[in-house]
């Protein structure tokens, strides 16, 4: 069976946002929708500050999206099962044509990647056509299920699918294909030998709010210098130099690649996006 | 003879204008939600990080205030309290007019209303609201039930029908015996919505089901104490009620407020102690946040309340007790507010720029850079008050008629 995930090496993550940007285009997500974000992790209320006094300030970024969680409470909750966990790749998406928008599941998710259509879509003024992927598109395995359409209706919830609409073709996830900094890897989690399986199995990557117990299919690779992916009050040591497996300048997933993990599931990175 | 006659009419002009103030605001409810309806909810003031608000939390209140009359009923004829019988019929009905409103207020909140009956068609049930649907359903059921073989018993005993009667009586006891613990269900099911949720530390307590089973008795008892004083009032239904009730009544609630504040006090001690973040971010907001008047609202009239009904000479006083009962019900509902607004304005993961508050909303709002909220921001909309204000005077206007045209009152 597959089970897909991606691992996010925030060592590599410089915060530029194309991740974001691209997820807002190829999903043609309206203004106030933001299905990947970049937190900064870092000193206040407010992008790219550091935590600190120069010159000891501290910060990094996390991409944030739908965690894809292996017990996820979304799927838990949702009283018409608009929201489910695919079985065959373990994907979590949401039913466009079921869901009635009691917003349950953004009550449940722990992680607030879940946006609401409070109103009709609206759009940057002037963009009055879809961008991105066109055309709706139904999961792979069970047709009946509208998991990916342009716009979608005023009154339903939607957030991250790993661009199902892509996956579903054999692509990867666009923030993928569009990470400047190849801080993204996705892939199968059961396949051992997989890149993504290699990198969580050598390095230090972790989940996010593991002791909620929901087991994400997202896993973080922590920043350089640090044990966790965010601050931690019992953990908050840095890390000894002496420990880490990783020199500077070399990131997790260079390491995995060295010792002969490859990619099971993505396709060469070179064929054509979007076209039908 | 003509001083009866002039409160009479005193009195039918009192109702007449209730009757039309309460359905004016219906009216102007209904109004907003057409609006509603036909813009979406962008019209409430929810958004993605307070993504619950003043619906749900009338939600939950009507679910705990529908608790008192089908308990005191079913209790009057479990426990055989004779003094309590007569007032079995109303409490009934008033039952069953609340959970029916608590059923409908869901509709205002959906996103996509004319999917309703997808509950039923795809019913998942493993999710607690499900199960809420299901037992509100029984207890509707049970409550309509229960009050059809209570009025058809007294039909059948004026027709000279004793056994047949007796029977209906017989009846409506053993339902009672069922119907007690679908109450006691129906409030703990209701916390499980929110008690079960691992995302929401102020949630996610054991103590929320026994402190909504707690706050259901506080509100319910007051609503029908509420009930039998304007009934005195207006004289819309024949019931024999003992002065010795009303202040068994009072001294009840007296001793509901109090547990239902003690296991809150629990809780919130329990949680400032240890002072865990998260835990601790739904308790500063309560008390110290925005919305710090409710939060200190909801015990400063929890205490009035008990203050007033403590001292025998004013709980004689039907002032007294309509004040306390009023300040009961509010109470209840700040605690409801108090729930759902702390937990769901403090996310877990708290990073800049914080979580895009959805869909739908203006370029311009967009590009002002308000697309992001931190910590959730919420004060209802004034088509939120509307629509709420307008369920609550539906359920003042349906029981202040059914009261003036159903038989719920005693024969003699």
């Amino acid at each position: 069976m597959t089970r897909l995930g991606m691992v996010i090496d925030l060592s590599r993550c410089v915060g530029c946002n194309t991740c974001a940007v691209a997820c807002k285009e190829e999903n043609n997500e309206p203004l106030g929708i933001w299905w990947n974000r970049v937190l900064t992790v870092g000193g206040g209320d407010y992008i790219d500050v550091p935590e600190g006094e120069y010159p000891n300030v501290d910060m990094h970024y996390l991409p944030l999206a739908c965690q894809h969680c292996e017990d996820a409470p979304c799927v838990k909750v949702c009283p018409v099962a608009a929201t489910y966990k695919r079985t065959e790749d373990g994907v979590v998406l949401v039913d466009f044509d079921r869901c009635i928008g009691c917003r349950y599941c953004m009550a449940a998710c722990p992680y607030g990647v879940r946006n609401f259509n409070w109103g009709e879509p609206v759009y940057s003024p002037g963009v009055d056509f879809p961008v991105g992927h066109q055309g709706d598109h139904y999961d792979k395995y069970n047709p009946s299920r509208l998991v990916y359409m342009p716009e979608r209706p005023k009154g339903v919830v939607e957030k991250c699918t790993f661009c199902v609409q892509r996956i579903d073709n054999n692509e990867v996830p666009f923030c993928v294909e569009t990470c400047p900094e190849g801080a993204r890897v996705f892939g199968d989690l059961e396949n051992p030998d997989s890149e993504i399986s290699g990198i969580i199995q050598n390095g230090n990557a972790q989940q996010l709010l593991p002791e909620l117990g929901t087991n994400p299919q997202v896993y973080y690779v922590p920043p350089y210098q640090k044990k966790g992916i965010v601050p931690d009050y019992a953990n908050q040591s840095v890390i000894n130099a002496n420990e880490s497996t990783i020199a500077p300048g070399q990131s997790i997933i260079d390491l995995a690649e060295e010792n002969g993990y490859v990619s099971g599931f993505v396709p060469p990175q070179s064929k054509k996006k979007g076209g039908e | 003879m003509e001083n009866k006659n002039l409160i009479e009419k005193v009195n039918g002009k009192v109702y007449y204008a209730l009757v039309s103030i309460l359905g004016a605001i219906v009216l102007i409810g209904a109004v907003a939600w057409a609006l509603e309806i036909e813009y979406g909810l962008i019209l409430t003031n929810m958004r993605d990080v307070v993504s619950w608000g003043l619906y749900i939390s009338t939600f939950a209140w009507f679910v705990g205030v529908s608790a008192g009359g089908l308990i005191l009923s079913s209790s009057a004829a479990i426990f055989k309290i004779g003094a309590w019988k007569p007032l079995s019929k109303m409490a009934s009905f008033v039952s069953a007019v609340v959970i029916t409103a608590a059923a409908l207020i869901i509709m205002p909140d959906l996103g996509q209303p004319g999917r309703v009956l997808n509950l039923i068609i795809y019913a998942h049930t493993f999710s607690p609201l499900i199960w809420d649907f299901s037992i509100i359903a029984t207890y509707l059921i049970i409550s309509l039930l229960e009050l059809w073989l209570l009025i058809s018993s007294e039909t059948l005993k004026k027709a000279g029908n004793e056994p047949g009667s007796k029977m209906r009586e017989k009846y409506a006891i053993g339902l009672a015996f069922i119907a007690l613990p679908v109450a006691i269900f129906t409030h703990s099911i209701t916390a499980w919505i929110f008690g079960l949720q691992i995302s929401r530390p102020w949630w996610n307590t054991a103590l929320l089901a026994p402190a909504f089973v707690a706050s259901a008795l506080v509100s319910g008892l007051a609503l029908v104490l509420l009930v039998i004083l304007v009934n005195n009032r207006l004289k819309l239904i024949n019931v024999n009620i003992e002065e010795k009730t009303k202040a068994q009544f009072s001294k009840l609630l007296i001793i509901f407020i109090l547990v239902d504040l003690y296991l809150l006090f629990s809780e919130y001690l329990t949680i400032a102690w240890p002072g865990e973040p998260s835990e601790l971010a739904g308790l500063y907001t309560m008390f110290f946040g925005p919305y710090w008047y409710i939060g200190w609202g909801q015990w400063i009239l929890a205490l009035l309340a008990v203050i007033i009904l403590a001292r025998p000479s004013w709980r004689a006083s039907n002032l007294a007790i309509g004040t306390a009962s009023v300040f009961a019900l509010v109470e209840v509902f700040f605690y409801r507010m108090n729930l759902i607004i702390p937990a769901l304005a403090n996310p877990l993961i708290q990073y800049p720029p914080g979580i895009a508050i959805g869909g739908g909303i203006s370029s311009a709002y967009a590009l002002a850079g308000y697309s992001f909220q931190i910590v959730g921001q919420y004060f209802p909309s004034p088509i939120e008050w509307a629509i709420t204000a307008g369920f609550v005077a539906g359920v003042a206007l349906i029981i202040l008629v059914g009261l003036k045209h159903l038989p719920l009152g005693t024969s003699e």
